[in-house]
């Protein structure tokens, strides 16, 4: 459990005056299950767009593996397995869930640049992206649009595509944000039952939810990693009660959530 | 999946197609030339309706090619087939190098930089008249006769037939690619193409091919054009051009490839019989038309059949 397979080094990124990352080092080991936790504003989703590549670092470096990925494209990223989800749905909303299961394990295993036989006339990536589907309790919806299923459903779809690109390192912006407990307990089994070898940085305000999937917690605060721990040291630091408790007012660690 | 479903609708337009040759025979010539547009706006189809590629600058590949056809029939290249395919390369050529520059953009600019490209184009030709006889165009093609055997006749009897062939071809061609895998990515990029980069896909490479196969059907159309009428004048290049195949893709209903194919011929015809009944005014009627299609029937033609279907079969599920 010591190999770090992602890494950060003084990664830095500006908009204006403002410092959204300001000179983050952070590691990730294989298998890790990792909570980023912070008020917002702390720079957590733009710590995770400089990761996937839609944002570019002002300074630092970030490493995938041993290897510097500071100036490679996004998509070149994700091959390399560095795969995210996104905490407002990105999917393809005129394409069924079947489909948008297809795109990435076609593109995953190659497929995607082949034009003269039909989509369907490839069962490797059929199965493959049948199976995702279908572990992810989809099967049901397999053949509707997208756009025509019920929001927690869709977040299923978003997790279905990042797991048909078999990542190494896989980011979480979010996963349960906006939808029903119940929902939401559903889809935690889900991440909890994900192959232990993937490494998980999971961006999360439920500290219920933290706590259950968690073994180690980064607090960001104002642009900058303001510790990292277990979630009981987390919890139990005052630094961090303090920043949440200066934010609302009054003390989040009683209800279940760290926002509103 | 249903992909590439071959619907009883399929089989009764080119049946159709087919019939227009016995049963009207003098009318080939304008039958001919609604083939060629409706081969370009599916075309167009193909990059907007699948990739969301939104040009209004794609007569750009149209008219190319029918240069490239025209100026390689001139000096002496006078074989049909191997003509057309020259249009069609010639055209993708173009596409695969202005690509790369265009495909960055995306919304407005990307309008604006196509329209760009074909005024530049137009102008170009326009300014060139040694080479392309600028206003005069390029008159008086001599085709040699298909296979050797059949001529090239006023009555456009060989014309219309081997028109309608590539049409054929060129149709089964962009069907195969938008059922592939590379279909279903481009539609993906269509969708979402932050989300598409994310899951690992270079998007402009894919964008560039997907544009690279829409010139080449272009410029199979365009070179169509120069030989059947045995002309090129400006007017292949001209906005006008651009703009009319994407009313044309409106009309028939975007990325369903029918599209073009449906919405060519009504939107032809419309003006064939608008302009008798007035010659000066049948833009009201295109327009109106276009109004129309836009408010109610979002879909297009085929999307007012494909809900016209559906009422159908509820009427009947009820009574039944």
């Amino acid at each position: 459990m010591s190999d770090v397979v992602l890494a950060t080094n003084g990664l830095t990124k500006r908009f204006g005056a403002l410092v959204a990352a300001n000179s983050i080092n952070f590691a990730v080991q294989a298998g890790e299950r990792r909570a980023l936790i912070g008020p917002n504003g702390a720079g957590k989703t733009t710590f995770v767009g400089l990761l996937s590549g839609t944002l570019r670092a002002d300074a630092g470096t970030i490493s995938l593996m041993g290897r510097d990925i500071t100036r490679e494209r996004s998509d070149r990223r994700v091959k390399s397995g560095l795969v995210r989800t996104f905490q407002i749905s990105s999917l393809f909303r005129s394409l069924s869930v079947l489909e948008n299961a297809y795109l990435a394990v076609s593109e995953h295993l190659g497929t995607a640049r082949e034009m003269l036989r039909a989509a369907s006339h490839y069962p490797d990536v059929m199965g493959r992206a049948e199976e995702v589907v279908t572990t992810l309790g989809l099967s049901a919806d397999m053949h509707r649009k997208v756009s025509e299923i019920a929001y927690g459903r869709q977040r299923l779809v978003e997790i279905a595509i990042a797991l048909c690109l078999r990542p190494k390192v896989l980011v979480l912006d979010e996963p349960a944000a906006g939808i029903p407990s119940d929902h939401a307990a559903l889809l935690l089994d889900v991440i909890n039952k994900l192959p232990a070898n993937i490494a998980i940085l999971m961006i999360e305000h439920d500290m219920q939810v933290v706590r259950r999937f968690a073994n180690r917690v980064t607090v960001f605060v104002g642009g900058a990693v303001l510790m990292t721990g277990t979630p009981a040291e987390v919890m139990s630091n005052e630094h961090v009660r303090s920043v949440y408790l200066g934010q609302s007012g009054h003390d989040r660690f009683t209800s279940n959530s760290f926002s509103a | 999946m249903n992909w590439h479903r071959v619907g009883a609708g399929e089989f009764v337009y080119w049946i159709a197609a087919l019939l227009v040759f016995f049963l009207l025979p003098q009318y080939l010539a304008f039958a001919t030339s609604v083939l060629v547009s409706a081969l370009f706006v599916m075309s167009l189809d193909l990059i907007l309706g699948f990739a969301g590629i939104i040009s209004l600058g794609h007569a750009l590949y149209f008219g190319f090619g029918a240069y490239a056809t025209g100026l390689a029939t001139f000096s002496g290249w006078t074989e049909p087939i191997s003509g057309t395919l020259l249009g069609g390369f010639s055209a993708a050529a173009l596409a695969a190098i202005t690509g790369p520059l265009v495909l960055r953009l995306t919304g407005l600019p990307l309008i604006m930089v196509t329209l760009a490209l074909g005024v530049i184009a137009f102008e170009g030709a326009n300014k060139l008249t040694w080479l392309t006889g600028g206003d005069d165009g390029l008159f008086g093609l001599q085709i040699a006769p298909l296979f050797g055997v059949f001529p090239w006749t006023m009555f456009a009897k060989t014309s219309y037939l081997y028109v309608l062939a590539w049409t054929f071809l060129m149709f089964l061609l962009a069907r195969r690619v938008v059922a592939s895998p590379f279909g279903v990515a481009i539609q993906g990029i269509r969708d979402n193409s932050l989300r598409m980069r994310l899951i690992g896909t270079p998007v402009l490479g894919k964008l560039v091919q997907v544009y690279t196969i829409g010139g080449f059907i272009a410029g199979i159309a365009g070179a169509l054009s120069a030989q059947t009428t045995k002309f090129v004048g400006l007017s292949v290049l001209s906005l006008d051009t651009s703009v009319s195949a994407l009313v044309m893709l409106v009309l028939g209903g975007v990325g369903q490839l029918y599209g073009g194919l449906i919405g060519a011929p009504v939107y032809m015809l419309v003006h064939h019989i608008a302009s008798q009944w007035n010659p000066y005014h049948w833009m009201f009627i295109i327009g109106g038309l276009l109004v129309a299609v836009v408010i109610f029937a979002r879909g297009g033609i085929l999307g007012m059949a494909d809900a016209f279907g559906r009422w159908i079969a509820q009427r009947r599920g009820a009574a039944g």
